[in-house]
């Protein structure tokens, strides 16, 4: 990029060397038009030159350059936990004055940050008041960096630019260093106001550490760190997996000024498993300590145990209990619970060497619990078992959720010929709730996650540039998953009038699906669009299309009523939501009402296929009972699959997965797609080696456990995570040169590589950030090269959200963002800080004008070189660089922004221009005017001359005639002369004679291009071989042609 | 030589038009029939500036007050310049999707959302506030609109379940109601437009029913006109109604992106507009307001704009 200081610069300079061809061409033009009269030739070679600066131009990419006044402040306001509220409300006072006290052309924006960067206020011009700031959204962290990356992205265009940030400075997620430097590049200046505060009255619970690993029947130390601000004593109560540990003296006096005061607890482990330690600290005087979150801390030891099993069944359910006793019969621990009895999350999978999901739906989970089931077999080794039931699989809404990565079958169907399908409508619309169209957005894109390719889905809003009601996503099957997401992304929500005429359309293109097996609509409204007709109802009621409706509302304002009705008539469900974000697990749940398709409910005998002898070991092919039915998936290729069940589906024959299984990374998965309940798998629950099959399957999934000899210490220290591990053999010898590597899990499930290095003989140390509340999990795999290896899980906790450890404001890092931006510090004081003081960089803007120069330059002096060169007639001439001039000098001017006088002026210029040129022909147009005028008036007494002149020769004719006949009558005949033959080559022929003279100059008349020697006086004597005029040059070369022409005809005659 | 003479009086015309279509604009194509006088408005937070504004109304001096869904109230001169804004209590569930200015120059809001009507001076300050959330006598689900009769009584519509216009004298007693939902001739079903015609009648746009309706001030349904359609006298979702001292109805209909006027028989005297961006086009207009001098005022919701048309 080149920029030059006038207005104007190139992106692509290079081109500009083309201008130098203007004169080459122009040398080679001056030749070929040297036929030309001076001053036109003149004219055409500089037109010429024009043409060809203009063009280089234009390929080099011309661009205006502009630079601009006013100034574009944008306020970005930190609103995560760690400031105090009357801070928080004392910064947002700051804005709502500076914002208003302005004056002038001044832009304003607002963008607010905690773990997120948001727009509270879009750029706009200044002196209004701000009545309202947005409300924190996940204030537990904070991400400055975000914040001033969406301001420098919301800057409007030609001001200068300023960001005033105001925060503490303490940052627990991504670096405002990192941006400082785009800041500075462009231009952009941050003013900084720290948000200062102390708290002179505070406790922290600093950490508590706990071993990471111990064997079991071991006494292990709690170590824990606390911390005050003054002299004080306060309670510790701590918490051994939910039973709090009797303390002999559970007072502590803390010393005051920060300083550490430990505490020591020894704990006996006499289990195995995981164990979790949660302690608290209470200070006697209430007033010792301002900040309640941060008196807190947690930590867990892993115990290596005998592999535990967790079946875990569906809310209510009972169906399970004969599965849990035939493993104990087998000698398996089995533990068995319901999804609403179990916080499932990571660290408490750890628990268990394998789990059994028995007839779970999908949405029984979050998206982090969906995400903790897929790492605890991807990344810490467990074993999954997936039964069946007619809410698992597809069927339960596991379509596209992370387990389906890990299992060995798809849970969703592409090959099946003769495969019912689902269709489902989504009615949008747009609601009055803060983001409900973005919420609208994220449950459609729920919904299509969730439901089969194969299904067809649509989504119809109202869009009043569409014409209404409208299919923004037509109904179609969602083969292309991502293409359909992308169209919901863009889709327009408007305020939908009523009901009615969207669910009609609706229900007409899903009558329209003659494949469809099940048809389904959601209608996601605050419910205030007029209600749909009993008609409507009456139609979908008929048509046996199911409608669910959810009612997303503030406080009690959601109109409920239409929408339970909507639903109770056409026997769907209600929903009605005051928190959004659990509107994606809804649609799921809703999805799988589509999804009925998938379970095939026809008794068959399940056929034993391959051998696995792990599993299917003392199990003959012939015993295995029938089955009521299963849940339709389809193997992946890299999984083994025992059992099948074989069915012809459009005549061909096809294996259905019974039982398959897969190691996947580092733990293994296994679906048993049909089930034990009694519709189903009666006659299994009743075989008698049922708890045979079930126990090895649960053993051949159980994970291994890791290596015991390591000592692993983890420990928390500000933000980040260390992980050192002692690794000695059974001689108690250093093991150095070991690979430690594996994942880290963070609380959000987050998957992070960790790497551990050697610091020491036997000792290997990483570290990693920790910016969450949680628990951090790591599951590293250690290897020496020579095949010995194994598996080590640690991780530690953090008990409470960073946003409480820091006590104070972070300010060298504000004044270094200021210091890099050539920013100020200010006072936050409206009166004196001057937000909008003009001193900054300049603001410039750039825009491309290439397209412009050819369209309103180049085309029209491209016409003007040709019309030079064409045009005879000079008044026309005349008319073309007017026309040239005016089109150019009055887009110059519309492009500048100039006004009437530009305009007047620009027509003044054309005008003098155009009558310069044709003044020269006004004298001989006006002598032909005249001479017309009295050509008509002469033209009477010159009609009766010609008139008698016509008689005469008439007569003279007549005369000739009569005396040739009288001539004939006496003379013998002879041959006639035969007539001359028409040359038909010679179009163009003149004849030998010279043209006559025309009766007046015309050319002159009309101001035509004159040549030098006028058609009638031949070639120039004097004049050499290829001089004279141009007309004589033609007119000998045509002559030449003609005689040549001639010749050719005579040689062929 | 006469066809290469026209050739060169063509070409010359071609430029000449050339350069007037850089003058006029090449990226501005004419809209059917009006073109605005005048537009303010524009997307933003700033002042005189909108999002997405829902309702309009005239005070007897000519100014003009927006409502947007940022809930803040704009009062603008009748020439669209800013004079002053204020913020509803509350805006949470929802913003308000009507206005209306009585002859003594208060501004009623109907706060949709929250089920009642605001009144404010013409600066904003609150003056009182009446309804309660319900389907009883007096109670209001969601209200759209007021009008003012020529004793002063008030007529409040809503919709949302109870789709009627209830009717409550000059000091505020409830005096009946009307409409109301189901199949019936004179049933409702989302009224969002009232205004009170001299002759003694109120106009009503039942909008999903896409009519105009004429009722007595005792709540007979006096007649109507309108139908589903897009063509001369069919309405699409009309939404704003406007009385023009000549006696024309001015009609914008949110589902057509255009405004149409009527006589008081119900006959089709024209119509304007057309979905689109340009000048004269709109994009879901929520309301129309005859001002002084044949102004029409329409707002062009989707636009963010208020257009300003002269009708003689």
């Amino acid at each position: 990029m080149v920029a030059l200081t006038s207005p104007i610069s190139f992106d692509r300079p290079e081109w500009l060397l083309l201008a130098l061809l203007a004169p080459v061409l122009a040398a080679i033009s001056r030749r070929a038009l040297g036929g030309l009269e001076p001053s036109r030739r003149r004219a055409t070679l500089a037109l010429r030159t024009a043409v060809i600066v203009v063009l280089a131009a234009a390929l080099a990419r011309v661009e205006c350059v502009r630079r601009h006044d006013g100034v574009a402040v944008m306020f970005v306001l930190d609103r995560s936990r760690s400031i105090p509220d009357e801070r928080r409300k004392a910064a947002e006072d700051y804005i709502r004055a500076v914002v208003r006290d302005a004056r002038g052309d001044d832009r304003v924006g607002v963008i607010a940050f905690d773990t997120a960067a948001q727009v509270d206020l879009m750029p706009s011009r200044v002196g209004f008041e701000i009545t309202g700031f947005g409300m924190p959204e996940a204030p537990d962290r904070t991400d400055i960096g975000a914040g001033l990356r969406m301001a420098m992205a919301a800057f409007p265009e030609g001001f200068a630019r300023r960001i005033v940030l105001l925060s503490d400075g303490n940052e627990n997620l991504g670096r405002l260093t990192d941006e400082l430097d785009a800041a500075a590049a462009n231009g952009i200046v941050v003013d900084v106001v720290p948000l200062r505060y102390r708290y002179d009255n505070e406790i922290v619970f600093d950490r508590l550490v706990a071993p990471a690993q111990a064997d079991r029947q071991t006494r292990v130390p709690l170590r824990m760190v606390l911390r005050s601000r003054r002299p004080t004593r306060a309670r510790l109560t701590v918490y051994h997996n939910g039973t709090e540990i009797p303390l002999a003296d559970p007072f502590v006096d803390l010393s005051g000024d920060m300083k550490p005061d430990p505490v020591t607890l020894p704990v006996e482990l006499t289990e195995g498993g995981v164990h979790r330690f949660d302690a608290r600290i209470a200070p006697v005087d209430q007033a010792a300590d301002a900040i309640a979150d941060n008196n807190r801390a947690t930590a867990f030891t892993f115990v290596e145990d005998r592999g535990r099993v967790l079946i875990l069944s569906a809310a209510g359910s009972t169906d399970d209990r004969v599965l849990a006793e035939a493993l104990r019969r087998e000698r398996v621990d089995v533990d068995l619970t319901t999804v609403d009895r179990f916080a499932l999350d990571l660290l408490q999978l750890q628990e268990y060497g394998a789990v059994i999901l028995a007839n779970v739906p999908a949405d029984a989970f979050t998206a982090e619990q969906h995400r903790a089931l897929a790492s605890y077999v991807r990344d810490f080794g467990g074993g999954l078992i997936m039964t069946g039931g007619n809410e698992a699989f597809g069927a339960g809404g596991w379509i596209g959720m992370p387990i389906e990565e890990v299992s060995p079958v798809r849970f969703e169907i592409r090959h099946k010929k003769q495969m019912p399908r689902g269709a489902l409508a989504i009615v949008m619309h747009s609601c009055e709730i803060p983001r409900g169209n973005y919420w609208g957005e994220e449950v459609a894109i729920a919904s299509v996650r969730a439901i089969s390719s194969l299904d067809y889905l649509g989504v119809i809003a109202y869009s009043f540039s569409k014409g209404g009601a409208n299919w923004e996503v037509p109904l179609a099957p969602a083969t292309d998953k991502q293409a359909v997401i992308r169209r919901i992304r863009g889709m327009e929500i408007g305020d939908m009038p009523d009901f009615a005429t969207t669910m009609s359309i609706a229900v007409r293109d899903l009558m329209a699906l003659p494949d469809a097996a099940q048809r389904h609509m959601i209608i996601i409204s605050d419910g205030d669009p007029a209600p749909p007709s009993e008609a409507t109802l009456d139609e979908m009621v008929a048509n046996r299309i199911t409608c669910s409706t959810v009612g997303i509302g503030y406080g009690s304002h959601v109109l409920e009523e239409p929408l339970r009705r909507i639903a109770r008539r056409t026997g769907g469900r209600f929903y009605p939501v005051k928190n959004p974000s659990r509107l994606p697990q809804i649609f799921v749940k809703e999805a799988r009402v589509v999804k009925r398709a998938l379970i095939s409910e026809r008794p068959f005998q399940p056929r034993m296929s391959v051998g696995f002898p792990e599993i299917t070991a003392g199990i003959s092919p012939g015993e295995l009972p029938t089955l009521g039915g299963l849940v339709l998936t389809e193997r992946k290729d890299e999984a083994l699959v025992p059992i099948v069940r074989e069915s012809l589906d459009a005549g061909e024959r096809m294996s259905d997965p019974v039982l398959a299984c897969r190691n996947f990374e580092m733990g293994k998965m296994a679906v048993f797609t049909s089930g034990w309940w009694p519709r189903w798998g009666g006659a299994w629950a009743g075989w008698d080696k049922f708890g045979k099959l079930w126990a090895q399957l649960v053993r051949w999934a159980m994970r291994q456990e890791g290596s015991g000899d390591f000592d692993v210490i983890t420990r928390l220290e500000g933000s980040r995570g260390h992980i050192v591990i002692e690794a000695l053999n059974k001689e108690a010898g250093y093991l150095n040169f070991l690979q430690i590597r594996g994942k880290l899990m963070t609380p959000s499930m987050e998957r992070l590589p960790l790497e551990l290095h050697q610091t020491g003989p036997g000792r290997y140390e990483g570290s990693f950030d920790v910016t969450e509340q949680g628990n951090y999990l790591a599951n590293l795999q250690y290897s020496d090269g020579r095949g010995e290896s194994g598996l080590i899980r640690t991780g530690l906790s953090m008990a409470y959200s960073p946003e409480f450890r820091d006590l104070g404001a972070n300010e060298p890092l504000l004044r270094e963002a200021a210091a890099r931006t050539g920013g100020r510090v200010l006072a936050m004081d409206p009166a004196t800080d001057d937000v909008f003081n003009r001193n900054l960089p300049p603001s410039v803007s750039r825009r491309p004008a290439w397209r412009w120069l050819v369209q309103w330059v180049l085309l029209p002096l491209f016409v003007l070189d040709v019309a030079v060169r064409r045009l005879a007639a000079l008044p026309a001439l005349s008319l073309y660089v007017e026309a040239t001039v005016l089109v150019i000098g009055w887009a110059g001017v519309h492009a500048a922004g100039g006004g009437f006088w530009g305009y007047l002026g620009v027509l003044v210029l054309a005008e003098t221009i155009g009558w310069t040129v044709r003044r020269a022909s006004i004298g001989p147009t006006l002598a032909y005017l005249t001479a017309g005028v009295a050509g008509v008036a002469g033209a009477g007494r010159r009609s009766a001359a010609a008139l008698s002149r016509l008689k005469g020769v008439r007569e003279r004719v007549r005369e000739d005639m009569e005396t040739q006949r009288q001539g004939t009558e006496s003379a013998p005949a002879e041959p006639a002369t035969p007539a001359p033959m028409v040359d038909r080559t010679r179009r163009f022929d003149l004849g030998e004679a010279p043209a006559g003279e025309p009766s007046g100059d015309l050319t002159d008349a009309l101001g035509g291009a004159r040549a030098e020697t006028s058609l009638d006086r031949g070639p120039d004597k004097d004049a050499g071989p290829g001089e004279g005029s141009l007309a004589d040059r033609l007119r000998r070369a045509k002559r030449r042609a003609q005689d040549e022409m001639r010749d050719r005809g005579e040689g062929k005659g | 030589m006469e066809s290469c003479a026209r050739r060169r009086m063509s070409a010359a015309s071609a430029a000449v038009r050339l350069a007037l279509l850089v003058v006029g604009g090449c990226d501005r194509p004419e809209a059917d029939g009006l073109l605005p006088v005048l537009t303010f408005g524009g997307q933003g937070l700033g002042p005189g500036q909108f999002v997405y504004p829902r309702a309009i109304a005239l005070a007897p001096d000519g100014c003009v007050f927006v409502v947007d869904k940022t809930a803040r109230i704009q009062r603008f001169s009748g020439d669209g310049e800013f004079e002053t804004s204020w913020q509803m209590p509350e805006w949470e569930a929802g913003k308000p999707t009507g206005l209306f200015v009585d002859r003594r120059g208060r501004v009623l809001v109907a706060d949709t959302h929250y089920h009642r009507v605001m009144i404010y001076d013409r600066d904003g300050h609150e003056l009182g506030r009446f309804g309660t959330r319900g389907t009883g006598p007096g109670q209001f689900e969601l209200t759209t609109d007021v009008a003012e009769d020529d004793a002063g009584g008030l007529y409040v519509s809503e919709y949302g379940g109870n789709d009627r216009i209830s009717r409550f004298s000059a000091d505020g007693v409830y005096m009946g109601s009307f409409g109301g939902p189901g199949s019936g001739p004179a049933a409702l079903q989302r009224p969002q437009g009232l205004v009170w015609d001299p002759q003694g009648w109120l106009w009503v746009t039942d909008a999903t029913h896409h009519r105009v309706c004429r009722f007595s001030p005792d709540g007979r349904l006096l007649g109507s006109f309108g139908e589903m359609g897009a063509g001369p006298g069919q309405l699409k979702y009309p939404y704003g109604l406007a009385l023009r001292p000549d006696g024309t109805l001015l009609v914008s209909e949110f589902g057509n992106n255009r405004v149409q006027r009527f006589d008081r028989s119900g006959a089709s005297l024209g119509i304007w507009g057309g979905t689109g961006r340009e000048p004269g086009r709109f994009l879901g207009p929520w309301g129309v307001a005859a001002g002084p001098g044949g102004r029409v005022y329409v707002l062009d919701s989707g636009n963010n704009r208020v257009q300003v048309f002269e009708i003689r």
